[in-house]
């Protein structure tokens, strides 16, 4: 099935499943998924989920196991760890649950409709199946006679043809099972990524777009491990290097640098406790931290174990100010945040209901998870500043030291109070007198040959270093999600435990796969790979990925010639980022710690661009360092100052026609200028900064490519 | 102070009005003649709609579907007001302009969690990772803002924080974030005189063109959009609607003299100079998961009371209620059953949202819920419905349909119906 029939079966399974389908989409859908296997089970996928959130949005997703009898469900009860369902049992319960859409789909149509009435000569369908759920809630779906839609569905001969031994999930392999490489071996890690991405690669019946240029890749490379882009001399250096194995030599050069680790604790930091302020956290302690764990190298798992398990004060203890951050309102944010942030997952939904296809993604997931934190609590204290001489308040965190196990209380989707013991991947958690639960949750976490940690870590890493993940959003790899890549996801992720989660050789990895030296040009054998638009990713080309905030700052500096030690040791400027920052970010009005950025390409960016101080600063004849050196070289030419210009904005030389089409705007400018009586150096001055402003402003320096 | 920018009066001659006449207050008979001619200025078919956005989700039970006598009641009292429902007592002044708006009681919306709430009631669609649609107030920009040629500014403006997402509509219908205070950050061009500004944007095109052909898809057309408008910004003198402070001190007492107070009266004048849809985010959170009826009582309400009561007045004082659409909500309710923190959480499938002007029908209550606030009794309302009735109110056609990136067809509202007692 190529992308163009998913996106037209899917728009056609909507319209049948929301009333609106004519005649001959029916007819249509009926011929896609009678024609191909794939189609048939996409088109079940579909229908399962509709039904079943149509189903928990009428309030009866608790009874879900109960109504429809399903064998997958019933093993959520079973203390069982098997994860393998058996397709046997899916034409009955795809049949079951048709016959039940069929009704929803007719029931849901009559509920929408503004025409229902609700007096007696409607027909009244009760939920009895559940007994028991009928006395909690008053279910009664009327249902008008005359208003029943017919509904034809693509029958079960269909159904009938499908594979009976095939299995629908991947059976869980067993830690012992060797990988199609040997992970020890750099050089068969990007083999393996090569020969995974170019399989998708002829599947789709796509090409790839060419090898990027040395200065598209230089400035790449810059953006996303030093998280800026590179200066003149840097871009020069590089471009003249006729070593062949240049990018692998700067590659490495960049992993080991301060910048490296500076610019990772940054992305962490905002990762894990937000941009914007007024959490009462030490996050410069956390910075630190993280800077010191990026520069070491040390392992992923380690890192995460500090954050989840830490204790003590946020001044002295960096990692505890992520939990510091996230205890509010019963540890609901902690929870949501540390299995978006580390696991990639949207648990925070199961808080409230069951998930509409995944039997244990109840509400008890998400509590059970939380109740991992119930035991830590945040302490203030006064402590005597010897500096100041002044009393401060300094917050700490603390795991209380009851024997006895706290749960977390919640109320289920009845209304009734229950409680949930800590809990993760099917094993209960005692406190112990040596291990609070928090060392125990991340012990859990870190353990195994394939954790969901670093399958998590591999997602998030592959979407800095493309744009996308291998998941259409890169922290819901939920049950629900398909991934573009799984072999590849897996294979990457187990290479990765067993390098013992080194997070350098992970990146060298991805930045050595053929897919991250392409240009970010499209050609027309991949014109339709595009991911923006809702696609899964098959990288063909490099995505184009806007700056970040950091980025876009950092860059921006480089452009004014401010040294890239100053950059990296956060001096002065980086009081000044702070400041800069907090415009584009607010707090959202919750209690789950979330933020709204205004930084996304619109208005307040643009006049940043066009106005602020930055690259006002940048383009200022004497204060402009790169611009003030570049214009004051008496041995080169006009054009060459130009070409110097475009080089330091974007670190590429301007093509001929428009270093043509700038050179005659330039002369126009000067004149202009010495017309008015501006003293002609003042105007060469000028006019060249105007033309750094142009350079500053276009799309493709807000871009990384 | 000046209360506006009279008719024929350039930027600059209004600036240097400003320095010089700065201490000097308006007569009572000057500010009502002000008042007229503002008022004429508003032509008489410029619809526009202004959403207050509870953020965090408010706990409706107790400010619009009081529940007394049942033990989900919590602690406050119904009252009566001038329209045909009563409200909570903690919203008095209100209740005194309840004959102009209603308050729909059974809105059911499925959604319970706080981001996916928010996108849903913002654009009619429940998140799907597959497209991204446009909020309610980009839908307006696009309809409605393109069509007035005389307007400058942005034609989505969003104060004190962000709205979402114009989604497949574009940046160019983006919401314009200001702060509370409308302070419009680099909007200024440092005297900059317009040749210079004018050559710098040719030299940028001549870079830009080159970046779209590229063929690294839309990013460049869009960036080109976004800085026309951006131009269009700098140098216009409508720029002086972010100004609530230009107002006589009578008027910001209308609205409370509050900060909140003050983005409300900010946004009565960006529908005086055109804007179609202006978003306003309530300073403060509605999500009361403990202590919910002291920080109602002593914050949030009297804050909301005196904001709202005071929009109402003003636009009906103008003659501007008649075409601007005020809506009132957050995300979702929140649980009728207190918790053990004397709070409510998360709660979407019962519960309350404001909304009048605009030609709607006021002091109605629409559709109702059961006496313990736990089940809608009536006909239930998506939040499409409520777009709908708003895009009835603005006059933008119900069948539109807009195209995604992907060439689908997206209907208006997701499909929504005006609800019948609002527009009746």
């Amino acid at each position: 099935m190529n992308s163009n029939t998913r996106h037209e079966l899917l728009n056609l399974v909507e319209d049948f499943l929301e009333g609106n389908a004519s005649e001959s989409g029916i007819a249509r859908l009926e011929a896609l998924v009678l024609s191909d296997q794939e189609c048939e089970s996409l088109y079940l996928e579909v229908v399962q989920l509709h039904g079943n959130l149509y189903w928990d949005a009428a309030g009866c997703g608790a009874e879900l196991e109960n109504v429809f009898s399903l064998p997958a469900a019933q093993s959520s009860i079973q203390p069982s760890v098997n994860r393998v369902v058996d397709a046997v049992s899916w034409p009955r319960r795809a049949a079951a649950l048709l016959s039940t859409v069929a009704l929803l789909v007719v029931l849901v149509w009559t509920i929408q409709s503004s025409s229902i009435s609700t007096n007696s000569d409607s027909t009244v369908v009760e939920n009895t199946s559940t007994p028991d759920a009928s006395q909690h809630r008053d279910i009664k779906v009327k249902q008008n006679e005359g208003n029943v839609v017919e509904v034809r569905l693509p029958q079960n001969e269909a159904l009938a043809k499908h594979n009976a031994n095939e299995k629908i999930v991947e059976p869980i392999v067993s830690d012992e099972e060797i990988l199609p490489f040997d992970s020890a071996s750099d050089l068969q890690v990007v083999a393996f990524i090569n020969e995974q991405i170019q399989s998708k690669w002829d599947e789709n019946s796509v090409a790839p777009s060419p090898r990027a240029t040395e200065s598209e890749w230089v400035r790449r490379i810059h953006l996303d491990l030093l998280g800026r882009i590179p200066t003149p001399l840097e871009v020069e250096s590089f471009l003249d290097d006729s070593d062949a194995s240049k990018r692998l030599k700067l590659l490495d050069s960049l992993l080991e640098s301060r910048g490296f680790a500076s610019n990772f604790a940054s992305i962490w930091t905002n990762l894990l406790v937000g941009r914007s302020r007024g959490r009462d956290i030490d996050r410069e302690a956390l910075f630190a931290y993280l800077k010191g764990q990026f520069g070491n190298n040390m392992p992923w798992s380690k890192t995460v174990t500090d954050l989840i398990s830490a204790e003590g004060s946020a001044d002295q203890s960096g990692p505890a100010n992520f939990l510091l951050a996230h205890l509010n309102n019963e540890a609901v944010p902690a929870t949501a945040i540390t299995a978006r942030i580390f696991l990639c997952e949207q648990i925070q939904c199961s808080q409230c209901h069951r998930h509409p296809t995944i039997p244990d993604w109840g509400q008890e997931k998400f509590w059970e998870f939380n109740a991992f934190f119930q035991r830590t609590i945040v302490e203030e204290k006064m402590v005597l500043d010897k500096k100041t001489g002044q009393q401060q308040r300094i917050r700490q965190l603390v795991d209380t030291e009851s024997p006895k196990a706290e749960p977390a209380y919640y109320e289920d989707l009845r209304g009734v109070m229950k409680v949930a013991y800590p809990r993760f991947a099917d094993v209960d958690v005692k406190p112990l007198p040596e291990s609070t639960l928090r060392d125990q949750l991340a012990h859990l976490l870190t353990t195994g040959s394939d954790p969901q940690l670093a399958q998590a870590f591999v997602n998030r890493s592959w979407k800095h270093f493309f744009g996308h993940a291998f998941t259409r959003q890169v922290d819901d790899m939920g049950p629900h999600h398909e991934f573009s890549h799984p072999n590849l996801v897996d294979g990457i992720a187990r290479a990765f435990v067993k390098s013992d989660y080194d997070v350098r050789r992970l990146i060298r990895w991805i930045c050595l796969s053929d897919a991250y030296q392409l240009t970010s040009k499209s050609v027309a054998e991949n014109k339709f790979d595009e991911p923006e638009l809702g696609d899964l990713p098959l990288f063909t080309r490099m995505y184009v990925k806007p700056l970040s905030p950091e980025q876009l700052f950092n860059s921006l500096l480089i452009a004014g010639g401010v040294s890239t030690e100053e950059i990296r040791r956060r001096g002065s400027s980086y009081a000044q980022r702070e400041e800069w920052l907090q415009q584009f970010f607010v707090s959202e009005n919750n209690e789950e710690n979330g933020e709204v950025s205004t930084f996304d390409g619109s208005l307040p960016q643009t006049l940043m661009m066009m106005n602020g101080e930055l690259v006002k600063r940048a383009i200022d004849p004497v204060q402009g360092q790169v611009l003030k050196e570049i214009v004051s070289d008496r041995s080169k030419s006009e054009a060459e100052h130009i070409q110097d210009l475009c080089l330091a904005a974007l670190s590429r030389r301007p093509t001929p026609q428009e270093l043509e089409a700038i050179q005659k705007m330039l002369r126009n400018q000067i004149r202009l200028r010495t017309s008015h009586n501006m003293p002609p150096q003042l105007a060469y001055n000028e006019a060249f900064g105007d033309v750094y402003w142009a350079y500053l402003n276009s799309s493709e320096f807000s871009v990384n490519h | 102070m000046k209360t506006s920018t009279p008719a024929g009066m350039s930027r600059r001659h209004f600036m240097n009005h400003l320095a010089l006449g700065g201490a000097t207050t308006l007569g009572a008979t000057h500010f009502l003649s002000t008042l007229e001619a503002n008022a004429a200025q508003v032509s008489r078919d410029q619809k526009a709609c202004i959403l207050v956005w509870l953020g965090g989700g408010a706990p409706t039970i107790d400010m619009w579907d009081l529940k007394p006598g049942s033990k989900n009641g919590g602690e406050f009292k119904p009252i009566s007001t001038k329209g045909d429902l009563q409200i909570s007592e903690h919203l008095p002044k209100i209740a005194q302009e309840m004959d102009s708006l209603s308050v729909v009681r059974s809105l059911s919306t499925r959604e319970a969690d706080h981001t996916r709430g928010r996108y849903y009631m913002h654009t009619s669609y429940v998140p799907n990772p597959t497209v991204v649609h446009p909020t309610f107030g980009s839908v307006a920009s696009y309809e409605l803002g393109t069509k007035r040629k005389d307007l400058e500014i942005p034609s989505f403006v969003s104060i004190g924080g962000g709205s979402m997402s114009s989604g497949f509509l574009g940046m160019a219908h983006a919401p314009f974030v200001v702060d509370a205070r409308g302070q419009i950050q680099n909007a200024n061009t440092g005297g900059m005189n317009k040749q210079r500004l004018e050559q710098r944007l040719g030299m940028l095109s001549t870079i830009e063109d080159g970046f779209i052909k590229s063929g690294r898809g839309d990013v460049g057309q869009a960036h080109k959009d976004v800085y026309k408008k951006a131009v269009n910004l700098m140098v216009s003198d409508q720029m002086n609607a972010f100004r609530a402070e230009e107002e006589p001190a009578e008027v910001r007492e209308l609205y409370g003299s509050t900060p909140f107070g003050n983005t409300l009266l900010m946004a009565r004048r960006l529908v005086e100079t055109g804007v179609p849809f202006i978003e306003v985010q309530f300073p403060g959170s509605w999500d009361l998961h403990q202590n919910v009826f002291n920080t109602l009582k002593d914050q949030r309400l009297p804050l909301l009371d005196s904001g709202i009561s005071g929009l109402v007045r003003d636009l009906k004082q103008r003659g501007m209620l008649e075409h601007t659409t005020i809506v009132v909500m957050g995300e979702f309710g929140r649980t009728p059953r207190i918790n053990q923190n004397v709070g409510r959480d998360h709660w979407a499938t019962s519960w309350s949202a404001l909304i009048g002007g605009g030609g709607l029908q006021g002091g109605r209550a629409v559709g109702e819920t059961d006496a313990d606030g736990l089940r809608i009794v009536s006909e239930s309302y998506l939040p499409g419905d409520l777009w709908a009735t708003v895009s009835h109110a603005l006059r933008i056609p119900l069948n539109t349909v807009h195209t995604s990136k992907r060439g689908r067809p997206m209907k208006l509202a997701n499909g929504g119906q005006p609800i019948q007692d609002l527009i009746g």
